[in-house]
């Protein structure tokens, strides 16, 4: 009798967790914030405060909130969380006196891909149980929609806003931390191909290699993107080119005639793109397939190519950079090689959370990752990831192909050099929006546009067989 | 005021209660109800609230949604031809989600018919193939005098204990061609014979793949009838000079019937919701099956069609239901998963003859051997290579020893040997597995005992459905829906902490507890009630009997259930997509490894993890006796 009775309370409690469970999740959720004028917030108050100190008041703040807390960061990029033993050096050296020593496993800092971080970010806001402080994100619709709507606060650090060439109208708000580009290339191994028209990957028979725009949204945006007024000039432009080998006539371009005149280029062009693409979960799938596919294009991240394996059959000689040519040898001011946009300039966002439980730690972490050479370092030295900061806290890689391979294998980077490599010479963020004319991500455009878009877009992708 | 009522003034409400009450201590007196009762409710529970979430978003439009307010036609978005719509705001109900899945005129097509077509036509041809290769192996292994049965036996189990998209990666590496990479794969290395495109990628690769990695499935179940059947039956139908096909349709089939249903069951409901093998040899040529369409609409698009995918996810349980219903119509449910278990005396051998047994036995252990060893040597192959598939500069172990990062300096990860975060997400999975194989085993031989013991009543009927129910649930779903719950508790999803560990392994004990309470269902039944009979007379406590008597003497087949959650769960990698953080287990690091292009890490990583799996195997079996084969159902020997 004694083991039912135990069994008895265990159904009992099981029956208690479960209905417990079940109420949890029936929480109202708390009503989110949609902004106009209203009372500042805790966390917007410390943010005000904060655009207005420099780094070092902002860092004894941080360290005297922090304490022997835990800070919960969540990103969609793993490199801040690898210099975050410097930023807790720099908190140490301000901390109050008698303070218990900061340790670096007092941030913890979580990576996850775009597809999931809103999911996360939100499922707590909506919980009322605010954990996480700041994120870094991607994905301006999602942070449009899901994000900035939600609450998450905007902070600008002081030294960014001070410093001279910022694009304060582009990228201050939603605050952003860099660019990452996404570019055109294509395999050129024993092959003779010339691309230098956007619209010659519109051409039949291109094999692209790209992500799935269903799998991480950002692969959405630039195609929503390319609908706005100087995109579809741009395409109209390189449509009418006489460098356009892609076969397509004006007859191609008359099912979106009712689209409007400039906007029929860009349906035509997102039509032929997913035609042609070939797509993966993610870039490094993508780029396995288009490193060893001789006459294939791709659209991946540009930082990918880096990861290339030089071997006798492999190499990043026979990848070509579409706006950069065969022969590019210096990036600090190449010549344009093709007609068109040479790629699409995605942000990472640095946002605080709306109850963030750590604001004035969240602030400085920013500050950190957006305005410090230590703090951005691990983006630094790649090719395709460009501060908004400016290039004061960047490594010059326009000359990055020029070297030799040292004895252990590893790629040693001397402009005195040979180019080996052209596709590594990469020119400024400027020179890549200015001259190659790239898109940039424009988050209020897309979540205005997206809708349409994105409809057309899985029209498409639903076509393909 | 006294309290205490006599006999006689009792009412007669508290007479009835009085008997109600009574009757219900007695009921739950015997331990075999109370755990009946137990498991009904909190199965119910935590299966339905799932489902029922699933619905109910099926049903809503989502954060992200557009749901126009009226004429639902697709095309009537262009919002330049036709001006802004009206939306109906989010998390109103609506039936949009199913409109869009099934009838819209742009997608419906693409996102749902071609998929679902799709995706029957691979399980079916699965499912055939798997009873096909499963079936002969079986008969060769227990009805013929083959010889190198240890060595097939011992082996043969391996595609089931690796993870489906290491067989499918090795498929594509095996096979690709010069046609679609710089470098042909080791079948055109060593025949020089170039396959055509749709042996890499599209249905047949899926279906074979998917077909050998279930093969052991059919293998046992098949394997363990053909053991016990008496063989009395056939030869009888010999003596009466009944033809060899009729014999074959008319004795053998039917006796094979249930362990055919169950096969069929389980493969093909694995197979319908399988996502890392159609992605790995579907996506390439842009051939997606449901389940690659529901994991795409679910996290893509910024979740505008995440009300969708919930949609194709209630599809999907559905045709497990059906399933499961048409298994149950056809075998009933005592037959469900067990083998005949009555030994006979008599088993013919069918002689292959002198040199046929040598024949056949080689050609078998050729191809077994080349499908069970062919992934492990292709992995470590390739993770010593600098391009998959590129032997033009020789072999290096960078991958392995690597003290500088590989590839992208600043993101990069060092050789898997010097990487700590590879030995952290090794621990997090062996405890997340372990702790997901006892529970899970424990709560499953639990339901065995009780649901043998009352397998009659309504409640043991209900409770060996509803345990087996998860087993159908999309495990991509189940993760986002235990995120939610998590995160509503407080407990921040994508994190290494002690509370989401214990909703990971409360996840992982709902999906495997259909592998161990099966397993430990076969197991009682093969057990006499009158054994623990004696020992209730003797008024030996329950525990004690369980754990004096029926532990002991049906020990390897009890930790086979806990065996089989723990291999599952050492493998799983959507059932906690959105749970823990992303170096939190091996499989989630590995995921992360593919987004580097670097293919010998994520090639390193596959190696290590299918070793690890083997090993555990094998020192459980080595340990205890217990092996995946008794837990599917079988006794193949």
């Amino acid at each position: 009798m004694k083991t039912n009775k135990i069994l008895y309370c265990l159904s009992v409690l099981a029956l208690s967790a479960t209905a417990s469970l079940a109420a949890c999740s029936s929480n109202p959720t708390p009503e989110s914030h949609t902004g106009g004028t209203h009372e500042p917030t805790r966390v917007e108050k410390v943010v005000r405060e904060a655009e207005t100190m420099s780094r070092e008041e902002l860092f004894k703040k941080a360290a005297e909130e922090l304490g022997t807390k835990t800070f919960n960061w969540y990103a969609t990029s793993s490199r801040g969380g690898k210099v975050k033993d410097k930023f807790v050096a720099e908190l140490n050296k301000v901390r109050p006196a008698g303070a218990e020593e900061i340790k670096v496993d007092q941030i913890n800092y979580q990576t996850t891909v775009d597809g999931k971080i809103y999911t996360f970010l939100n499922a707590e806001i909506e919980s009322g149980k605010a954990v996480t402080s700041g994120a870094l994100l991607q994905d301006g619709y999602q942070l449009q929609t899901k994000g900035i709507e939600k609450g998450y606060v905007n902070y600008i650090p002081k030294e960014w806003s001070d410093q001279a060439g910022v694009n304060k109208q582009r990228d201050a708000n939603p605050f952003s931390l860099q660019f990452q580009f996404k570019t055109w290339m294509y395999n050129n191994h024993n092959k003779d191909m010339v691309i230098d028209n956007v619209w010659d990957f519109a051409k039949e028979g291109l094999t692209i290699d790209t992500m799935d725009p269903t799998n991480e949204n950002v692969n959405m945006d630039w195609l929503i993107q390319l609908t706005s007024d100087e995109n579809c000039a741009l395409l109209k432009s390189a449509f009418e080119h006489a460098s356009n080998s892609s076969g397509l006539t004006a007859e191609a371009l008359k099912p979106y005639e009712s689209y409007g005149e400039g906007r029929k280029y860009a349906f035509l062009f997102i039509e032929r793109f997913i035609k042609n693409a070939s797509f993966y979960a993610d870039d490094g799938k993508a780029l396995d397939t288009f490193k060893a596919s001789p006459g294939h294009a791709a659209w991946i991240v540009y930082s990918k190519i880096q990861n290339v394996e030089e071997s006798e059959q492999v190499t990043k000689k026979d990848i070509v950079i579409a706006a950069l040519g065969k022969e590019h040898s210096d990036g600090k001011n190449p010549t344009l090689a093709m007609q068109g946009f040479g790629g699409f300039m995605y942000k990472h966002y640095l946002m605080l959370m709306p109850e963030s439980p750590l604001p004035w730690t969240t602030c400085a972490f920013i500050n950190f990752l957006s305005t410090t050479e230590v703090g951005y370092s691990k983006w630094a030295g790649d090719v395709g990831d460009y501060p908004t900061f400016g290039e004061s806290i960047n490594q010059d890689r326009s000359m990055n192909g020029h070297g030799s391979v040292d004895e252990s294998g590893k790629w040693v980077v001397d402009p005195t050099k040979p180019n080996e490599f052209p596709c590594l010479n990469d020119p400024s963020s400027n020179w890549w929006i200015d001259t190659a004319h790239s898109t940039v991500e424009t988050p209020s455009y897309i979540s205005t546009y997206y809708n349409t878009v994105a409809a057309f877009i899985m029209q498409q992708i639903a076509a393909k067989k | 005021m006294s309290t205490l009522v006599t006999k006689k003034e009792r009412t007669p409400f508290m007479k009835v209660v009085r008997r109600g009450t009574t009757k219900t201590l007695t009921f739950l007196g015997v331990p075999a109800n109370s755990i009946l009762v137990m498991f009904a409710v909190v199965l119910l529970i935590l299966n339905f609230l799932p489902l029922l979430s699933l619905l109910i978003s099926s049903f809503t439009v989502p954060a992200n949604g557009v749901v126009p307010t009226s004429d639902w036609d697709i095309d009537v978005w262009n919002i330049w031809e036709h001006g802004e719509r009206q939306y109906v705001p989010a998390g109103e109900f609506t039936f949009y989600n199913w409109w869009e899945i099934l009838f819209s005129s742009k997608l419906a097509v693409g996102n749902f018919w071609l998929p679902l077509a799709r995706s029957l036509l691979v399980s079916t041809f699965a499912c055939v193939f798997a009873i096909l290769f499963g079936g002969i192996m079986a008969f060769m292994i227990t009805r013929t005098n083959m010889p190198f049965k240890k060595f097939l036996t011992a082996i043969f189990i391996f595609p089931y204990i690796m993870p489906q998209w290491t067989l499918a990666l090795f498929w594509k590496n095996f096979f690709i061609t010069t046609d679609f990479t710089a470098f042909g794969g080791e079948f055109q290395a060593l025949t020089g014979l170039i396959v055509p495109e749709w042996m890499v990628y599209g249905w047949f690769p899926i279906a074979m793949v998917l077909g050998l990695h279930y093969t052991p499935f059919a293998y046992i179940l098949i394997g363990g009838v053909l053991q016990n059947m008496d063989s009395n039956l056939e030869e009888a139908a010999t003596i009466l000079n009944i033809p060899r096909w009729k014999r074959f349709t008319k004795v053998t089939i039917p006796m094979l019937k249930p362990a055919l249903f169950s096969t069929i069951l389980l493969v093909f409901s694995s197979a319908m919701s399988s996502y890392s093998v159609p992605v790995t040899l579907g996506n390439p040529t842009n051939f997606y099956t449901l389940a690659t369409k529901m994991k795409s609409l679910i996290e893509g698009s910024g979740g505008r069609y995440i009300g969708s995918g919930y949609a194709v996810a209630i599809v999907l349980i559905l045709i497990g239901v059906v399933m499961l219903i048409m298994n149950q119509v056809q075998t009933g449910s005592r037959k469900q998963f067990t083998t005949v278990t009555g030994k006979s005396g008599q088993i013919s051998k069918r002689n292959l003859g002198k040199v046929g047994r040598w024949v056949i036995g080689s050609v078998l252990c050729f191809f077994v051997a080349i499908v069970c060893f062919g992934p492990m040597v292709s992995f470590f192959l390739e993770s010593l290579l600098p391009n998959s598939g590129d032997f033009s500069s020789g072999l290096n172990f960078k991958a392995w020893i690597s003290t500088e990062p590989i590839g992208n300096a600043s993101a990069g990860y060092v050789g898997l040997l010097n990487e700590p975060r590879v030995w952290s997400a090794l621990l997090g999975s062996i405890g997340l597995s372990l702790a997901c194989g006892f529970f899970a085993g424990l709560f499953g031989l639990l339901i065995g005992y009780a649901v043998s013991r009352k397998r009659k009543s309504p409640l043991g009927v209900i409770v060996n459905n509803v345990a087996f129910f998860p087993y159908l649930m999309p495990s991509v779903a189940l993760s986002l829906i235990f995120m939610i719950v998590a995160t509503r508790l407080g407990i921040p999803a994508s994190t290494t902490t002690v509370g989401i560990f214990i909703v990971m392994v409360t996840v992982g004990v709902i999906k495997y507890i259909p592998f161990a309470s099966r397993t430990s269902l076969n197991a009682m039944l093969q057990l006499s009630e009158e054994i623990e009979e004696a020992g209730l007379i003797m008024h030996i406590p329950w525990w004690k009997r369980m754990t004096h008597i029926i532990f002991p003497i049906q020990k390897a087949a009890i930790i086979s259930g806990f065996l089989l959650p723990f291999i599952s769960c050492m493998r799983e990698l959507d059932l906690f997509v959105f749970l823990g953080s992303d170096y939190f287990i091996l499989t989630r690091f590995m995921f992360m490894l593919e987004d580097t292009g670097v293919a010998a890490l994520e090639n390193a990583a596959n190696f290590l993890l299918i070793i690890f799996i083997l090993i555990a195997n094998y020192l459980v079996n080595f340990l205890t006796g217990a092996s995946m084969d008794k837990g599917i159902g079988g006794s193949t020997k």
